[in-house]
């Protein structure tokens, strides 16, 4: 479909208009040279990692558990505190395989630890479930910039905002604090993976958003206990949306404005008559094709038809009519699809 | 003309937009080239073909939705030949628009929608003419009667749909004949489905080979694997946990198991170099020996001491697993090379 485009072809084709010098190439075959030489194991190499450490780091605990070292809330900071100073000393000393899978262990161990005693000591003000939530964003917060695993970056922060959803949910009178949480979700995707701000240390945050907006999402509109409406969230995902489509806009030479219309009238179309969940999906799945990016492409799909399943069977009228809208909302699809391959940009564009 | 890089092949990597963006915030390419840059990468017809895939799947798997959902709500109403009429018509609209087009994205899946209905088609016969059939027969049925399909869509996605339906048979028949009657055991069962992933998975690979590239997509291999560790680890994995499981048939699975492993560890690493399958046979390792491992352990003591140094072998597993597999991925990457 699309020719493979190597750095050698865009460097020629800047060389040529004059728009890349000497130094200028110099330094960007460094940088190319540098991230490509960052060889990180793949990503089912590092999941194996992890889950290997989380199995570990419940051995640890249930050892000190077991010989007494850890009494009711006793030990339990000093523990916790000393595993996490542990992971990051091994960490930052050594980049060797198995002290590193050691320290991620000592890490979700200590972290585990810190949060338990934080949720012991001031849970009568908290609750359990804020002072879990409190201490693992601090947690997090602390070890993020100290601990530099991609696998730990990526699980803290998402362990950390399910915990928060799990307090909001706890709490009937600030369920309205969902679309809060949906909007930091949103606007952090935005700027970690969208803008690029915070560069290659804040992406696996941007995928932890990535992945737990859905889940407040699913919470928002499917929780029984759950009477807020969806409007808000509804709005700030599709503004998210729209600022996607004219951020791809203006980096794409040649497009008419007509297909900004009809992809803004989408937007607009879905935001009003369906849920959030599937404007966030969308725009997974945007962002995933426009990054080069399988995983939240992949991530995109699933929680697509997660919320597609969800919206339907959601729908408060009888079978026979939800198989109308079912049929009728795929129709509706497949002729916009018809409508955009008659237009004459349509055509202009596949020449 | 600046210096090469050291590493000539860095250069030859595919382009990315999110490095691209880099660029700009270094300073060594405008926001002008970095746009002309990205409408080569992405040019205006990538996103209207991807646009139009996703408007026609999810068009499509909506009105099928619809058609389902609607057959359900009134199929009381409906007599038997309507019954069979509306499915049967489907299903033939569906294959002969797919034989009208069948290498475009429309055919395929017009394919896999009419493959899809013979399921109903079937369960409509059933429940019409009370033949008393099981689900399993039904599943079984549904399997023979797909072959076709299958052999003459040339689809990933429509073969793997026809192994899980397969699949499917032959679990709901050892829940519903073979179980109950003891006819016989569980892992016979479970390394019956194991081989008969080793039979798709070869033949899958021999397909590849022959050029079928309609297969060649990696997921096929990775999905099989997967399915074939599975039903191979059960049993292992209660042969060692349980008690109740060391007969025959429980040593034989863990036979079957080492056999299985070495077969597709020596595969993917010498025969078809994959890192992600030989990963895949690695976890099945690991995971049986930590559990044999922690089982003598934790049979001799369950003292806090027993769970600090399974805990410090879970790590040590997991390190050697990991140096094993960055030793053969940098070896195949070699071996490529050359």
């Amino acid at each position: 479909m699309t020719e493979t485009v190597t750095w050698r072809d865009l460097q020629a084709d800047w060389q040529s208009q004059g728009r890349l010098d000497e130094a200028g190439q110099k330094a960007m075959n460094e940088h190319l040279e540098a991230a490509f030489s960052q060889k990180e194991d793949p990503w089912y190499l590092r999941g194996l990692v992890g889950v290997a450490a989380w199995v570990a780091a419940g051995c640890f605990v249930s050892f000190l558990k077991l010989v007494g070292l850890i009494e009711a809330d006793r030990g339990v900071l000093f523990w916790g505190v000393l595993f996490l100073g542990a992971a990051a000393g091994i960490r930052r000393a050594t980049a060797r395989v198995f002290p590193s899978q050691l320290a991620l262990a000592l890490g979700s161990a200590g972290q585990g630890l810190a949060v338990a005693w934080g949720t012991m000591t001031y849970q009568d003000s908290l609750g359990v479930l804020g002072g879990v939530t409190v201490f693992q964003g601090l947690a997090t917060a602390v070890m993020y910039g100290l601990y530099r695993d991609t696998v730990y970056r990526f699980l803290a922060p998402l362990v950390t905002l399910g915990f928060a959803a799990a307090w909001i949910l706890s709490k009937p009178d600030f369920h309205y604090l969902l679309h809060a949480l949906i909007g930091l979700e949103t606007l952090g995707v935005a700027v970690i993976l969208v803008y690029g701000r915070g560069g290659r240390s804040l992406g696996p945050l941007g995928y932890s958003l990535a992945a737990a907006g859905p889940g407040s999402i699913l919470i928002l509109t499917l929780y029984p206990d759950v009477h807020v409406a969806v409007g808000p969230s509804s709005a700030l995902i599709a503004l998210g949306l729209v600022g996607l489509v004219f951020w791809l806009a203006e980096g794409s030479a040649g497009i008419r404005r007509e297909w900004l219309f009809f992809a803004l009238g989408g937007i607009l179309f879905l935001a009003v008559f369906t849920t959030p969940g599937l404007l966030f999906a969308l725009g997974l799945l945007i962002l995933g094709y426009a990054r080069f990016d399988g995983l939240l492409t992949w991530l995109g799909l699933i929680f697509l038809g997660v919320f597609l399943a969800a919206y339907y069977y959601d729908l408060n009228v009888v079978l026979a009519y939800k198989s109308y809208v079912l049929a009728g909302s795929g129709l509706v699809l497949l002729f916009l699809r018809a409508l955009v391959r008659r237009r004459p940009w349509a055509g202009e564009m596949r020449s | 003309m600046a210096s090469p890089p050291r590493d000539p092949d860095v250069l030859d990597r595919p382009a990315d937009p999110a490095r691209v963006r880099e660029l700009v915030r270094h300073g060594w390419i405008s926001p002008d080239d970095r746009d002309r840059a990205l409408a080569r990468l992405l040019p205006a017809r990538a996103w209207l073909a991807w646009a139009d895939r996703m408007l026609l799947m999810l068009g499509a798997a909506l009105v099928l939705a619809g058609v389902i959902f609607f057959f359900a709500y009134n199929w009381e109403q409906f007599g038997k030949w309507m019954k069979f009429g509306l499915i049967g018509s489907g299903l033939a609209i569906a294959a002969g628009g797919a034989a009208y087009r069948p290498e475009t994205l429309t055919g395929k899946i017009l394919i896999l929608s009419s493959a899809v209905l013979i399921g109903p088609l079937l369960a409509v016969y059933g429940q019409t003419y009370q033949t008393g059939a099981d689900a399993y027969e039904l599943f079984a049925a549904w399997a023979l009667l797909m072959i076709p399909w299958v052999l003459a869509g040339r689809l990933a996605g429509l073969w793997v749909l026809w192994l899980l339906i397969v699949h499917l048979a032959v679990l709901f028949c050892l829940n519903q004949v073979l179980e109950p009657n003891h006819v016989v055991r569980f892992e016979i069962v479970y390394m019956g489905l194991a081989a008969l992933g080793a039979l798709f998975l070869g033949l899958r690979e021999w397909g590849n080979r022959q050029g079928w590239d309609w297969l060649s997509g990696r997921w096929t291999r990775i999905f099989l694997l997967a399915g074939l560790l599975f039903f191979l680890s059960i049993p292992v994995l209660i042969f060692i946990t349980d008690d109740w499981a060391r007969t025959l048939a429980g040593g034989a699975s863990v036979v079957v198991f080492l056999v299985g492993l070495g077969v597709h560890g020596y595969r993917y690493r010498r025969i078809i170099p994959d890192l992600f399958a030989l990963a895949l046979v690695v976890t099945a390792l690991v995971t049986a020996a930590l559990t044999l491992i922690g089982r003598l352990m934790f049979d001799i003591s369950e003292n806090g001491w027993m769970y600090l140094f399974f805990g410090l072998i879970v790590v040590g597993a997991a390190s050697l697993a990991t140096l094993w597999l960055r030793a053969a991925g940098r070896a195949m990457a070699e071996e490529a090379h050359d």
